[in-house]
């Protein structure tokens, strides 16, 4: 089930909040429990076990972990393994076997895994947990459905945000459902609906359609790789919204996942604004363990380097997400050594150069086949015999003008700093506060009645 | 304050809808898509397990969404006046006239056609001297000062004439046509307004037009494929249909139904009212006029010959009417004599440019 869908807006989520606020208010936790487990047993109902397993092997280390300090180490590993290893089986297991076929001219058999919906996502919270309570910083969860309900709570469960166990362990225990948070989540959830399906799936379609052109210019190849940068930008920071927005309404504060990532200065402040919770488990579970910056800085590289590797293999099973993160891997170690001071200095030119670079990652991100993307690469630099501009690429830039314009000042602050200002002003105040009761209407409204008449409304997130 | 105003919007709007729901009654069909919705889903516990049933209860709450129809035209505004999108889902609308998604030129599946087209003559049409082939233009074709990036239609004409052989001869009808001839919310060229096209068809494959008196008969409202799709308030068409009593007396022999047809059936209980024409969508019909003598056709087609043949029946004693969506060419072999008679391939862009689905 997806967030921006009839069956979650209008069927799934008003008899939670009925069951939660009015009919078993006592039994928050539980009604929450359930509630998760058929959220996900309704997309995948086979793969609920491999959840439940997850949850079990994780709450049972945790608790041995704590439990019996002589062999914490070795339960640590143990849990990792088999964390991991169903992580590895179902999402690189057959990825493993194409690249030895290649490697060796074998023949053996590519299995055929359908990867259970968010086990990365899962996955890594889980083992965050555990590594936690290892190092001491969180203590296990209460029971094995307090823990359960953590990994399974819907608002985050199947694409993130990456929500660490010492986050919300003590709104588990107790939270308070407030007036101001729930109306917060309400915003926040009509933000990131908004988001997904007025901006991300416009854009989606827009990619579809040049993907599918026969009328390629030079042009058109930079406005599909720009749109290809806004539809994953819309698509991923509205789910971490939606997220981020239910879980207010239950009464979680999770942390944000994203901070204006596209208007970022340099690669290395991309990174710390581009979905934050997955560069900081990184950062706190490998970067640091490795050495991080304090072993030199030819170690600091190769740190880097297996850190973006490995992330780049957390986005898929597939060669251009090594690429992709190898990529970012260079740009950081450039910047680093070489960059960094020329950024500072010229901050206009830094946005330029950061977003071009970031829309060239994105193209990476989305070619699985590599003909494809180096043919994608050659038209957007005119190694190709096509034309500047096209007749297509006029129709399509004029057609899609508007939601690229709005895209484009939607990635930045500025609207929310003009009228977080105006709304300082007594004289402003009442009408934003009017306007904005209608903002939010409309918003929830006309998401509504594009999601009625939906053709084109994957998440791109959930392949993670 | 405010938030209590959010707050009872966002609660009120799921929960309102959520009500909607349960208690309003299931819609058998949508009339503006022209298809019929999607109903609850029979429950097993293997389709559960599968995910089938989940997928078919999305389908099932989606479908039945209350004023379904209402956010689907707040959608288009949304698209059309905010976003200024030039098209809603390749929708648009000029002139009063709804059109239908861009046509951008597909090389595979002209190939495919001229293949399909020869692989025919070869097959079949061997003793065959005369093979008459046209092109019927997409309504697109008579939009002027548009934006709208144009199908290159003359490349199709020149790819055509270029690649079929001698013996195919090429009726144009480019020039025969106007923007308003085709109806304002469906694809289709209007009856009423092609006798010429009619007449000038049968005269260039050398044949006598007979051409009697007929009356204008009415069917309205008639929604086309393209009002639904459009999704804004716009007037629907009328259908308005020549017949006299030569057309009324004659039988058609529908293939796949194995019965007699009228040529027209006004009270079709068919989504699509355009099906009045001559059964609608069907593999194959033949007719037989007592009232000709001389004359034998074969019309491969798609649905524009639908409204067109009754116009051009009283020219001959027997047309048979292939239509290769729902029929595969190896079973004319059986099914239809080809001996001494007339070929005509007649076939609109949009089929031609997506040829694939001619079996």
């Amino acid at each position: 089930m997806v967030f921006s869908s009839i069956t979650f807006l209008f069927y799934f989520l008003p008899i939670v909040l009925l069951c939660y606020f009015v009919l078993f208010k006592k039994h928050k936790n539980t009604v929450l429990l359930i509630a998760s487990l058929f959220f996900y047993f309704y997309g995948e109902p086979k793969y609920i076990l491999v959840l439940l397993f997850s949850c079990l092997i994780n709450y049972v280390s945790g608790k041995l972990i704590e439990k019996m300090t002589k062999y914490r180490t070795l339960i640590l590993v143990v849990d990792l393994v088999i964390s991991f290893g169903l992580l590895f089986y179902f999402k690189y297991f057959g990825f493993l076997v194409a690249n030895l076929n290649t490697v060796f001219s074998l023949e053996m058999v590519i299995p055929n895994i359908v990867m259970p919906i968010g086990i990365s996502f899962f996955t890594f919270q889980a083992t965050s947990y555990t590594i936690d309570i290892y190092k001491g910083e969180v203590k296990s969860a209460k029971n094995f459905w307090t823990f359960t309900t953590y990994l399974s709570l819907f608002p985050q469960l199947v694409a993130g945000p990456i929500v660490r166990y010492e986050t919300v362990q003590n709104e588990l225990k107790q939270r308070k459902n407030s007036k101001e948070t729930f109306a917060a989540g309400v915003k926040r959830f009509t933000i990131g609906l908004a988001k997904k399906v007025l901006l991300a799936n416009v854009l989606g379609e827009l990619v579809a359609i040049l993907a599918e052109g026969t009328d390629a210019s030079i042009l058109s190849y930079w406005i599909e790789a720009i749109a290809i940068t806004l539809q994953l930008y819309f698509d991923f920071s509205g789910y971490s919204d939606m997220a981020i927005g239910l879980g207010l309404l239950f009464g979680f504060h999770f942390l944000e996942n994203f901070n204006y990532p596209l208007i970022a200065k340099s690669i290395t402040d991309f990174w710390r604004r581009w979905h934050i919770s997955l560069s900081s488990w990184f950062k706190d579970y490998v970067y640091i363990p490795l050495g991080g910056n304090r072993k030199g800085i030819i170690r600091q590289c190769i740190n880097i380097l297996i850190v973006w590797c490995l992330t780049g293999l957390w986005h898929g099973a597939s060669w251009n997400f090594v690429l992709w993160g190898l990529y970012f891997g260079v740009l950081l170690i450039i910047e680093k050594t070489l960059l960094k001071r020329v950024l500072k200095l010229h901050p206009h030119l830094a946005r330029i150069y950061t977003f071009i670079l970031i829309v060239i990652s994105f193209v990476i991100f989305h070619f699985n086949d590599y003909h494809e993307l180096i043919q994608f690469l050659k038209g957007m630099f005119g190694k190709l015999t096509i034309p500047l501009v096209s007749q297509e690429t006029i129709y399509y830039l004029r057609s899609y003008g508007v939601v690229l314009f709005i895209s484009l000042f939607a990635i930045s602050p500025l609207g929310k700093q003009l009228v977080n200002s105006l709304a300082q002003k007594p004289r402003f105040k009442r009408i934003i506060d009017v306007l904005e009761v209608g903002y939010y209407f409309v918003l929830l409204f006309v998401s509504v009645s594009f999601l009625v008449d939906d053709t084109y409304n994957p998440f791109l997130y959930f392949r993670f | 304050m405010k938030d209590n105003l959010i707050i009872g919007e966002f609660v009120l709007f799921i929960f309102g809808f959520f009500f909607f729901s349960i208690f309003l009654p299931d819609q058998e069909i949508s009339v503006s898509e022209r298809r019929k919705l999607a109903n609850l889903p029979s429950f097993s516990m293997s389709k559960m397990m599968k995910g089938d049933y989940f997928s078919e209860l999305d389908q099932y709450f989606s479908d039945q969404f209350p004023f379904r129809d209402e956010f689907r035209r707040a959608k288009a505004y949304t698209q059309f006046y905010l976003f200024q999108k030039l098209d809603n889902e390749g929708i648009f609308i000029q002139d009063d006239s709804v059109f239908s998604s861009l046509s951008t030129w597909n090389q595979k599946e002209i190939d495919n056609f001229i293949g399909k087209l020869t692989e025919i003559k070869e097959r079949y049409l061997t003793t065959n001297k005369q093979i008459y082939y046209s092109i019927i233009p997409d309504k697109n074709a008579y939009l002027e000062n548009s934006l709208y990036p144009k199908f290159d239609y003359s490349r199709l004409v020149h790819e055509l004439n270029s690649e079929l052989d001698a013996s195919f001869q090429y009726i144009d009808l480019f020039s025969k046509l106007s923007l308003n001839d085709y109806y304002r919310t469906d694809i289709h060229w209007r009856q009423e307004k092609i006798v010429d096209v009619a007449s000038y068809l049968v005269e260039e494959m050398n044949h006598q037009y007979v051409n009697k008196k007929k009356k204008e008969k009415t069917f309205t409202p008639f929604y086309g494929s393209l009002y639904g799709q459009a999704a804004l308030p716009i007037q629907p068409d009328t259908i308005t249909y020549l017949t006299n009593d030569t057309l009324e007396s004659i039988q058609v022999w529908n293939f796949e139904k194995q019965k007699m047809e009228p040529v027209y059936q006004p009270n079709s209980k068919n989504i699509d009212s355009y099906d009045l024409f001559l059964s609608g969508p069907t593999p194959l019909l033949e007719i037989e006029n007592p009232n000709q003598e001389t004359g034998e056709l074969v019309i491969f087609r798609d649905s524009f010959a639908s409204s067109l043949t009754p116009l051009i029946i009283e020219s001959y004693h027997h047309i048979t009417l292939i239509d290769l969506r729902y029929i595969s060419t190896n079973l004319l072999e059986n099914l239809v004599d080809f001996t001494n008679k007339d070929i005509l391939f007649l076939y609109s862009v949009p089929v031609i440019n997506q040829s694939s689905i001619l079996k």
